[in-house]
């Protein structure tokens, strides 16, 4: 008997990539989101 | 009595002592790369690659699982060198870049894990196994995470960087003994596939699937490290600044 079958392959593929979406692209949003605010600090401190 | 710099070591000892920011324009190329090369990643992960007659479709957690872990050891290779380099020249931008390096490579170790584990429930039945390939990549995760809570935690730069680069060097061997895990001790994990003496033990399409996540993954290796770099530079710009 296929193990695979057992615990629904396409299932485990399917979070398997989602998980690595998530941490990819949170990681990706992280760093957009504190650049973003450190240019604005940074411009708003040159400015003063 | 303050103490006169000469004029030519000044500009010298600024630029050691803050990261340069990587060129955004640059960046933005090699985001779009990476974008790309990411499409052309699952289109052969998912469609191009033959399913697995044993495993059937979990096995394509394969190509996103080993260029993960190919690019985490070139991550924690270049957080060694930069860590030597480093404690050779105390020049602040291979501590910048060890350190994005480190982050970087955690993240992508992180990766590995959850879907090493995912792979192993459906092949093996559990999720996890305290078996020599798992538990030194858990290790390495450990080393590095520790490495990157120095990072946050040790305020004064120049103590985080030594702390950091000792440790940087000390965790890389962990790197050899999780490759050569499946050769010197009876695993679960399957041995290399690749990197065989009879050559690669894959069918040519499962090896092309590899070799585009490769590419995929280092392209996004390279874009996160820049993105890091700017986000350290942009920090260091900002205490400058606030002392001034």
């Amino acid at each position: 008997m296929n193990v695979v079958e057992e615990v629904n392959g396409p299932l485990f593929l399917a979070i398997g990539y989602g998980l690595a979406v998530v941490l990819y692209g949170g990681y990706w949003l992280f760093l957009n989101r504190r650049t973003s605010k450190l240019r604005a600090t940074l411009t708003s401190m040159k400015a003063k | 009595m303050t103490q006169q710099v000469p004029a030519t070591q000044a500009p010298r000892t600024s630029s050691r002592m803050v990261a340069p920011e990587p060129s955004a324009q640059l960046t933005k190329w090699i985001g779009v790369a990476t974008a790309v090369s990411i499409l052309v990643f699952i289109y052969t992960s998912f469609f191009f690659a033959p399913e697995d007659e044993v495993q059937g479709s979990v096995q394509r957690i394969f190509y996103v699982h080993v260029a993960s872990a190919w690019i985490a050891a070139l991550a924690f290779g270049v957080v060694f060198v930069g860590s030597i380099i480093y404690l050779v020249n105390r020049s602040m931008k291979w501590d910048a870049l060890a350190g994005a390096s480190a982050e970087v490579g955690l993240l992508f170790t992180t990766v590995v894990l959850v879907t090493g584990m995912l792979w192993g429930k459906a092949v093996w039945g559990v999720y996890w196994t305290w078996e020599p390939r798992l538990t030194s990549v858990l290790v390495l995760w450990l080393l590095y995470l520790a490495y990157v809570a120095i990072r946050m935690y040790v305020p004064e730069p120049t103590q985080k960087a030594r702390f950091s680069a000792v440790l940087g060097i000390v965790a890389f061997l962990d790197v050899p003994i999780v490759y050569l895990s499946v050769k010197w001790w009876r695993t679960l994990h399957p041995e290399q596939v690749i990197v065989t003496e009879g050559g690669p033990q894959l069918p040519a399409a499962m090896l092309v699937a590899l070799m585009v996540g490769l590419v995929a993954m280092t392209l996004v290796f390279v874009y996160f490290v820049r993105k890091r770099l700017a986000v350290t530079s942009l920090e260091d710009q900002i205490k400058r600044e606030a002392v001034k």
